[in-house]
Protein backbone atom coordinates (compact mmCIF):
# COMPACT_ATOMS: atom_id res chain seq x y z
CA UNK A 1 0.00 0.00 0.00
CA UNK A 2 2.67 2.44 1.05
CA UNK A 3 4.82 1.59 -1.98
CA UNK A 4 1.82 2.13 -4.22
CA UNK A 5 1.20 5.53 -2.67
CA UNK A 6 4.82 6.58 -3.05
CA UNK A 7 4.82 5.51 -6.69
CA UNK A 8 1.63 7.44 -7.36
CA UNK A 9 3.01 10.56 -5.71
CA UNK A 10 6.30 10.26 -7.62
CA UNK A 11 4.44 9.77 -10.86
CA UNK A 12 2.32 12.82 -10.18
CA UNK A 13 5.40 14.91 -9.42
CA UNK A 14 7.12 13.70 -12.58
CA UNK A 15 4.01 14.55 -14.58
CA UNK A 16 4.03 18.06 -13.17
CA UNK A 17 7.64 18.60 -14.18
CA UNK A 18 7.00 17.13 -17.60
CA UNK A 19 3.93 19.22 -18.36
CA UNK A 20 5.63 22.36 -17.08
CA UNK A 21 8.63 21.80 -19.29
CA UNK A 22 6.63 20.79 -22.31
CA UNK A 23 4.30 23.74 -21.99
CA UNK A 24 7.03 26.23 -21.31
CA UNK A 25 8.87 25.23 -24.42
CA UNK A 26 5.86 25.56 -26.62
CA UNK A 27 5.17 21.97 -27.50
CA UNK A 28 1.55 20.96 -27.52
CA UNK A 29 0.27 24.39 -26.64
CA UNK A 30 -1.82 24.89 -29.72
CA UNK A 31 0.53 27.34 -31.36
CA UNK A 32 0.04 26.60 -35.02
CA UNK A 33 0.20 29.98 -36.66
CA UNK A 34 3.87 30.11 -37.48
CA UNK A 35 5.67 30.00 -40.79
CA UNK A 36 7.31 26.81 -39.57
CA UNK A 37 3.92 25.14 -39.22
CA UNK A 38 2.83 26.23 -42.66
CA UNK A 39 5.98 25.28 -44.59
CA UNK A 40 5.67 21.86 -46.17
CA UNK A 41 8.99 21.44 -47.87
CA UNK A 42 10.66 18.48 -49.45
CA UNK A 43 14.37 17.96 -48.96
CA UNK A 44 15.26 20.48 -51.69
CA UNK A 45 18.41 18.58 -52.58
CA UNK A 46 21.43 17.55 -50.56
CA UNK A 47 22.83 19.72 -47.81
CA UNK A 48 25.70 21.85 -49.11
CA UNK A 49 29.05 21.22 -47.41
CA UNK A 50 29.92 23.43 -44.41
CA UNK A 51 27.07 25.80 -45.14
CA UNK A 52 24.17 27.04 -43.05
CA UNK A 53 24.01 30.56 -44.52
CA UNK A 54 20.44 31.70 -44.99
CA UNK A 55 17.18 32.42 -43.21
CA UNK A 56 15.41 29.62 -41.40
CA UNK A 57 12.07 29.26 -39.65
CA UNK A 58 11.72 27.44 -36.37
CA UNK A 59 8.62 26.78 -34.31
CA UNK A 60 7.69 29.07 -31.45
CA UNK A 61 9.48 26.66 -29.14
CA UNK A 62 11.68 23.60 -29.19
CA UNK A 63 11.02 20.18 -27.74
CA UNK A 64 12.00 19.53 -24.13
CA UNK A 65 14.82 17.07 -23.63
CA UNK A 66 15.47 14.79 -20.70
CA UNK A 67 14.56 15.73 -17.13
CA UNK A 68 17.80 16.98 -15.57
CA UNK A 69 19.20 15.77 -12.28
CA UNK A 70 19.80 18.83 -10.11
CA UNK A 71 22.33 19.25 -7.32
CA UNK A 72 21.10 20.65 -4.01
CA UNK A 73 22.09 24.16 -5.10
CA UNK A 74 20.40 23.58 -8.44
CA UNK A 75 17.21 22.51 -6.69
CA UNK A 76 17.22 25.65 -4.56
CA UNK A 77 17.66 27.95 -7.56
CA UNK A 78 15.09 26.09 -9.63
CA UNK A 79 12.55 26.25 -6.81
CA UNK A 80 12.98 30.03 -6.61
CA UNK A 81 11.98 30.46 -10.25
CA UNK A 82 8.28 30.90 -10.94
CA UNK A 83 7.72 30.13 -14.62
CA UNK A 84 4.92 31.78 -16.51
CA UNK A 85 3.35 28.45 -17.46
CA UNK A 86 2.54 27.72 -13.82
CA UNK A 87 2.25 31.20 -12.31
CA UNK A 88 0.81 33.15 -15.25
CA UNK A 89 2.11 36.49 -16.37
CA UNK A 90 0.80 38.19 -13.24
CA UNK A 91 2.59 35.84 -10.84
CA UNK A 92 5.77 34.86 -12.61
CA UNK A 93 9.19 36.21 -11.64
CA UNK A 94 10.49 35.50 -15.11
CA UNK A 95 12.15 38.80 -16.07
CA UNK A 96 11.40 38.17 -19.71
CA UNK A 97 7.64 38.01 -19.25
CA UNK A 98 7.46 40.95 -16.86
CA UNK A 99 9.79 43.43 -18.54
CA UNK A 100 11.04 41.96 -21.82
CA UNK A 101 14.51 41.33 -20.39
CA UNK A 102 16.75 39.59 -22.91
CA UNK A 103 16.09 35.87 -23.19
CA UNK A 104 19.81 35.16 -23.24
CA UNK A 105 21.39 32.02 -24.64
CA UNK A 106 20.42 29.16 -24.93
CA UNK A 107 16.83 30.20 -24.24
CA UNK A 108 16.73 32.35 -27.38
CA UNK A 109 17.35 29.22 -29.48
CA UNK A 110 14.45 27.42 -27.81
CA UNK A 111 11.73 30.04 -27.57
CA UNK A 112 10.44 32.49 -30.17
CA UNK A 113 12.53 30.86 -32.88
CA UNK A 114 10.23 31.86 -35.71
CA UNK A 115 13.13 33.39 -37.59
CA UNK A 116 16.82 32.49 -37.31
CA UNK A 117 19.57 33.27 -39.82
CA UNK A 118 23.17 32.21 -40.26
CA UNK A 119 25.67 34.54 -41.92
CA UNK A 120 29.15 33.28 -42.76
CA UNK A 121 32.14 35.62 -42.50
CA UNK A 122 35.81 34.85 -43.05
CA UNK A 123 36.55 33.89 -39.47
CA UNK A 124 33.14 33.49 -37.84
CA UNK A 125 29.52 32.55 -38.25
CA UNK A 126 26.91 35.02 -37.06
CA UNK A 127 23.62 33.63 -35.77
CA UNK A 128 20.84 36.19 -36.01
CA UNK A 129 17.56 35.87 -34.16
CA UNK A 130 14.55 37.64 -35.56
CA UNK A 131 13.10 37.98 -32.08
CA UNK A 132 14.56 41.14 -30.55
CA UNK A 133 17.02 41.31 -33.48
CA UNK A 134 19.75 39.65 -31.47
CA UNK A 135 22.97 38.23 -32.90
CA UNK A 136 25.72 35.95 -31.65
CA UNK A 137 29.24 35.47 -32.94
CA UNK A 138 30.62 31.96 -33.36
CA UNK A 139 34.39 32.20 -33.85
CA UNK A 140 35.55 29.61 -36.38
CA UNK A 141 39.25 30.56 -36.57
CA UNK A 142 40.53 28.24 -33.87
CA UNK A 143 40.12 30.81 -31.09
CA UNK A 144 39.98 29.49 -27.54
CA UNK A 145 37.11 30.16 -25.19
CA UNK A 146 37.91 32.61 -22.39
CA UNK A 147 38.88 31.03 -19.10
CA UNK A 148 37.24 32.09 -15.84
CA UNK A 149 34.61 34.21 -17.58
CA UNK A 150 32.37 35.78 -15.00
CA UNK A 151 34.95 35.45 -12.24
CA UNK A 152 37.20 38.15 -10.80
CA UNK A 153 39.99 38.80 -13.28
CA UNK A 154 38.20 36.92 -16.06
CA UNK A 155 36.12 38.12 -18.98
CA UNK A 156 32.72 39.61 -18.12
CA UNK A 157 29.77 37.25 -18.24
CA UNK A 158 27.29 37.98 -21.00
CA UNK A 159 23.67 37.24 -21.77
CA UNK A 160 24.79 35.52 -24.97
CA UNK A 161 28.18 34.30 -23.78
CA UNK A 162 31.33 33.57 -25.78
CA UNK A 163 31.18 30.97 -28.54
CA UNK A 164 33.56 29.01 -30.73
CA UNK A 165 32.64 26.44 -33.34
CA UNK A 166 33.96 23.82 -35.75
CA UNK A 167 32.62 21.53 -38.45
CA UNK A 168 32.53 17.98 -37.18
CA UNK A 169 31.76 16.66 -40.65
CA UNK A 170 30.35 18.05 -43.89
CA UNK A 171 26.98 18.96 -42.39
CA UNK A 172 27.40 19.14 -38.61
CA UNK A 173 28.37 22.37 -36.90
CA UNK A 174 29.29 22.09 -33.22
CA UNK A 175 29.35 25.24 -31.10
CA UNK A 176 30.65 25.57 -27.54
CA UNK A 177 29.56 28.52 -25.39
CA UNK A 178 30.70 29.70 -21.94
CA UNK A 179 30.56 32.87 -19.85
CA UNK A 180 26.78 33.11 -19.57
CA UNK A 181 25.26 35.63 -17.19
CA UNK A 182 23.64 33.54 -14.43
CA UNK A 183 20.63 35.88 -14.24
CA UNK A 184 19.19 34.24 -17.33
CA UNK A 185 17.14 31.04 -17.35
CA UNK A 186 18.03 28.08 -19.54
CA UNK A 187 14.45 27.80 -20.75
CA UNK A 188 10.91 28.90 -20.02
CA UNK A 189 10.55 26.20 -17.35
CA UNK A 190 13.02 28.15 -15.24
CA UNK A 191 15.98 25.80 -15.15
CA UNK A 192 18.93 27.79 -13.81
CA UNK A 193 22.57 27.80 -14.83
CA UNK A 194 25.76 28.94 -13.18
CA UNK A 195 28.34 31.25 -14.69
CA UNK A 196 30.47 28.15 -15.27
CA UNK A 197 27.90 26.41 -17.48
CA UNK A 198 29.15 25.01 -20.77
CA UNK A 199 26.61 24.77 -23.56
CA UNK A 200 26.99 22.67 -26.68
CA UNK A 201 24.91 23.30 -29.78
CA UNK A 202 24.95 20.63 -32.42
CA UNK A 203 23.45 21.69 -35.77
CA UNK A 204 22.89 18.89 -38.27
CA UNK A 205 21.74 19.95 -41.72
CA UNK A 206 20.04 16.83 -42.94
CA UNK A 207 19.27 18.18 -46.43
CA UNK A 208 19.01 21.57 -48.10
CA UNK A 209 15.76 22.52 -46.37
CA UNK A 210 16.05 21.02 -42.89
CA UNK A 211 18.24 21.72 -39.90
CA UNK A 212 18.20 19.97 -36.52
CA UNK A 213 19.56 21.45 -33.29
CA UNK A 214 20.43 19.63 -30.06
CA UNK A 215 21.47 21.61 -26.97
CA UNK A 216 23.44 19.89 -24.21
CA UNK A 217 24.20 21.44 -20.82
CA UNK A 218 27.24 20.72 -18.66
CA UNK A 219 27.08 22.57 -15.36
CA UNK A 220 28.38 20.50 -12.42
CA UNK A 221 27.49 23.14 -9.83
CA UNK A 222 23.79 22.81 -10.58
CA UNK A 223 23.38 19.47 -12.40
CA UNK A 224 24.81 16.10 -11.45
CA UNK A 225 25.57 15.15 -15.06
CA UNK A 226 25.37 16.62 -18.56
CA UNK A 227 21.92 16.50 -20.11
CA UNK A 228 20.10 17.33 -23.33
CA UNK A 229 18.10 20.42 -22.50
CA UNK A 230 16.11 20.45 -25.71
CA UNK A 231 16.04 19.94 -29.43
CA UNK A 232 14.75 22.26 -32.08
CA UNK A 233 14.15 22.08 -35.80
CA UNK A 234 14.35 24.64 -38.56
CA UNK A 235 13.07 24.81 -42.13
CA UNK A 236 14.51 26.85 -44.97
CA UNK A 237 12.36 29.93 -45.69
CA UNK A 238 11.94 30.05 -49.49
CA UNK A 239 11.78 33.86 -49.79
CA UNK A 240 14.56 34.32 -47.20
CA UNK A 241 12.79 37.19 -45.45
CA UNK A 242 12.73 38.16 -41.79
CA UNK A 243 9.93 39.79 -39.81
CA UNK A 244 10.46 42.52 -37.25
CA UNK A 245 9.56 40.92 -33.93
CA UNK A 246 10.25 43.04 -30.90
CA UNK A 247 9.21 42.78 -27.28
CA UNK A 248 9.11 46.41 -26.19
CA UNK A 249 9.27 47.13 -22.44
CA UNK A 250 6.75 50.00 -22.48
CA UNK A 251 4.29 47.84 -24.40
CA UNK A 252 4.66 44.84 -22.12
CA UNK A 253 4.14 47.13 -19.13
CA UNK A 254 0.91 48.29 -20.79
CA UNK A 255 -0.02 44.65 -21.30
CA UNK A 256 0.51 43.91 -17.61
CA UNK A 257 -1.32 47.04 -16.49
CA UNK A 258 -4.31 46.87 -18.79
CA UNK A 259 -4.76 43.14 -19.43
CA UNK A 260 -2.76 40.54 -17.54
CA UNK A 261 -2.97 41.91 -14.02
CA UNK A 262 -6.67 42.97 -14.11
CA UNK A 263 -7.54 39.55 -15.52
CA UNK A 264 -6.25 37.77 -12.42
CA UNK B 1 -2.40 8.84 9.21
CA UNK B 2 -5.01 6.31 8.16
CA UNK B 3 -4.67 4.39 4.95
CA UNK B 4 -7.93 5.75 3.58
CA UNK B 5 -6.83 9.31 4.25
CA UNK B 6 -3.45 8.70 2.61
CA UNK B 7 -5.04 7.11 -0.42
CA UNK B 8 -7.50 9.97 -0.78
CA UNK B 9 -4.66 12.48 -0.48
CA UNK B 10 -2.63 10.72 -3.14
CA UNK B 11 -5.55 10.64 -5.55
CA UNK B 12 -6.21 14.32 -4.93
CA UNK B 13 -2.55 15.13 -5.65
CA UNK B 14 -2.69 13.14 -8.86
CA UNK B 15 -5.82 14.92 -10.05
CA UNK B 16 -4.36 18.22 -8.92
CA UNK B 17 -1.35 17.63 -11.11
CA UNK B 18 -3.55 16.82 -14.06
CA UNK B 19 -5.45 20.03 -13.43
CA UNK B 20 -2.27 22.05 -13.40
CA UNK B 21 -1.18 20.40 -16.63
CA UNK B 22 -4.48 21.21 -18.26
CA UNK B 23 -4.43 24.84 -17.28
CA UNK B 24 -0.73 25.17 -18.06
CA UNK B 25 -1.33 23.89 -21.54
CA UNK B 26 -3.59 26.80 -22.28
CA UNK B 27 -2.14 30.02 -23.56
CA UNK B 28 -0.82 32.81 -21.36
CA UNK B 29 -3.39 33.45 -18.72
CA UNK B 30 -6.24 32.04 -20.77
CA UNK B 31 -7.48 30.08 -17.75
CA UNK B 32 -8.29 33.49 -16.29
CA UNK B 33 -10.94 33.89 -18.97
CA UNK B 34 -14.43 32.51 -19.32
CA UNK B 35 -15.12 29.79 -21.87
CA UNK B 36 -18.14 31.63 -23.24
CA UNK B 37 -17.93 34.49 -25.70
CA UNK B 38 -19.27 37.91 -24.82
CA UNK B 39 -20.33 40.04 -27.79
CA UNK B 40 -19.78 43.80 -27.55
CA UNK B 41 -21.40 45.81 -30.34
CA UNK B 42 -20.69 49.35 -31.51
CA UNK B 43 -17.33 49.54 -29.76
CA UNK B 44 -14.97 52.36 -30.65
CA UNK B 45 -11.27 51.58 -30.88
CA UNK B 46 -9.09 53.85 -28.76
CA UNK B 47 -5.72 52.06 -29.06
CA UNK B 48 -4.37 49.25 -31.19
CA UNK B 49 -1.05 48.02 -29.88
CA UNK B 50 0.67 45.65 -32.35
CA UNK B 51 2.92 44.21 -29.69
CA UNK B 52 4.76 41.22 -28.27
CA UNK B 53 4.06 39.06 -26.51
CA UNK B 54 0.43 39.96 -27.17
CA UNK B 55 -1.39 42.38 -29.38
CA UNK B 56 -3.84 44.57 -27.44
CA UNK B 57 -7.02 46.22 -28.66
CA UNK B 58 -8.47 48.87 -26.37
CA UNK B 59 -11.92 50.21 -26.99
CA UNK B 60 -14.89 51.98 -25.42
CA UNK B 61 -18.35 50.46 -25.43
CA UNK B 62 -21.56 51.31 -23.64
CA UNK B 63 -22.86 48.94 -20.97
CA UNK B 64 -26.53 48.10 -20.39
CA UNK B 65 -26.96 51.33 -18.40
CA UNK B 66 -25.56 53.42 -21.22
CA UNK B 67 -22.29 54.19 -19.48
CA UNK B 68 -19.09 54.09 -21.49
CA UNK B 69 -16.76 51.31 -20.34
CA UNK B 70 -13.11 51.14 -21.35
CA UNK B 71 -12.02 47.64 -22.35
CA UNK B 72 -8.70 45.99 -23.16
CA UNK B 73 -8.53 42.68 -25.01
CA UNK B 74 -5.49 40.66 -25.93
CA UNK B 75 -4.80 38.60 -29.01
CA UNK B 76 -1.83 36.66 -30.36
CA UNK B 77 1.55 38.01 -31.31
CA UNK B 78 2.02 40.01 -34.51
CA UNK B 79 3.95 37.12 -36.06
CA UNK B 80 1.00 34.79 -35.56
CA UNK B 81 -1.70 37.28 -36.47
CA UNK B 82 0.01 38.53 -39.62
CA UNK B 83 -0.25 35.02 -41.05
CA UNK B 84 -4.05 35.10 -40.80
CA UNK B 85 -4.78 38.49 -42.29
CA UNK B 86 -4.00 41.03 -39.59
CA UNK B 87 -1.54 43.88 -40.02
CA UNK B 88 -0.21 46.75 -37.94
CA UNK B 89 -2.57 49.19 -39.68
CA UNK B 90 -5.62 46.91 -39.96
CA UNK B 91 -7.34 48.35 -36.90
CA UNK B 92 -7.09 52.02 -36.05
CA UNK B 93 -8.33 54.39 -33.35
CA UNK B 94 -11.84 55.58 -34.16
CA UNK B 95 -12.85 52.36 -35.94
CA UNK B 96 -16.28 51.02 -34.99
CA UNK B 97 -16.08 47.31 -34.30
CA UNK B 98 -17.98 44.38 -32.87
CA UNK B 99 -15.86 42.47 -30.38
CA UNK B 100 -16.22 38.79 -29.53
CA UNK B 101 -14.25 38.27 -26.36
CA UNK B 102 -13.65 35.69 -23.63
CA UNK B 103 -14.11 37.93 -20.65
CA UNK B 104 -11.91 37.75 -17.54
CA UNK B 105 -13.43 35.77 -14.70
CA UNK B 106 -12.23 38.56 -12.40
CA UNK B 107 -15.02 40.75 -13.73
CA UNK B 108 -12.65 43.43 -15.00
CA UNK B 109 -13.39 44.71 -18.49
CA UNK B 110 -10.54 42.74 -20.04
CA UNK B 111 -10.45 39.56 -22.04
CA UNK B 112 -8.97 37.38 -24.72
CA UNK B 113 -10.26 38.02 -28.21
CA UNK B 114 -12.19 35.50 -30.19
CA UNK B 115 -12.57 37.84 -33.13
CA UNK B 116 -13.22 41.40 -34.22
CA UNK B 117 -15.71 42.30 -36.91
CA UNK B 118 -15.09 45.59 -38.67
CA UNK B 119 -17.88 47.89 -39.86
CA UNK B 120 -17.45 46.56 -43.43
CA UNK B 121 -17.81 42.96 -42.22
CA UNK B 122 -14.11 42.09 -42.31
CA UNK B 123 -13.26 39.59 -39.57
CA UNK B 124 -10.00 39.37 -37.67
CA UNK B 125 -9.80 36.18 -35.65
CA UNK B 126 -7.37 35.52 -32.84
CA UNK B 127 -4.53 33.15 -33.65
CA UNK B 128 -5.10 31.19 -30.45
CA UNK B 129 -8.81 31.30 -29.62
CA UNK B 130 -10.24 32.46 -32.94
CA UNK B 131 -12.08 29.17 -33.27
CA UNK B 132 -13.14 28.98 -29.65
CA UNK B 133 -11.49 27.78 -26.48
CA UNK B 134 -11.34 24.15 -27.53
CA UNK B 135 -11.49 24.39 -31.27
CA UNK B 136 -15.24 24.80 -31.35
CA UNK B 137 -17.22 27.77 -32.54
CA UNK B 138 -16.64 29.61 -29.31
CA UNK B 139 -20.09 31.10 -29.56
CA UNK B 140 -21.88 31.25 -26.25
CA UNK B 141 -24.11 33.63 -24.37
CA UNK B 142 -24.09 37.06 -25.89
CA UNK B 143 -24.75 40.34 -24.19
Amino acid sequence: MRTWLIRLMMGAAASLVFCSVATAQGSGTGYTNTIYDKLNLGPGGPAPRHELTGVWAGPIGGQAGEAPSLTELGKQLFAAHKPEAAYKVAGTNDPYFRTCDPLGFPRNMLFETRGVAFATMADRIIILSQYQRVWREILMDGSQLPKDAGHRGGADSRYYGYSVGHWENDNTLVVQTVGLDPNTWLNNAGYPHSVDAQIEERYVRTDHNHLQLTITITDPKLYTKPFVLATNAFKWIPDQRFDEQLCIPSQVLDYLKFVADPAQ
Amino acid sequence: MGRRYMAASAVLVAFGVLGVCRSASAHHGSSAYADQVTVLKDATVTTFQWANPHTIVMFDVKDDAGRSVHWAAEAGSPSALSLIGWSKSAIQPGDTITVYVFRAKSGSPVGRLNKIVMADGTEYRDSQLGNGPRGGSGQGSAQ
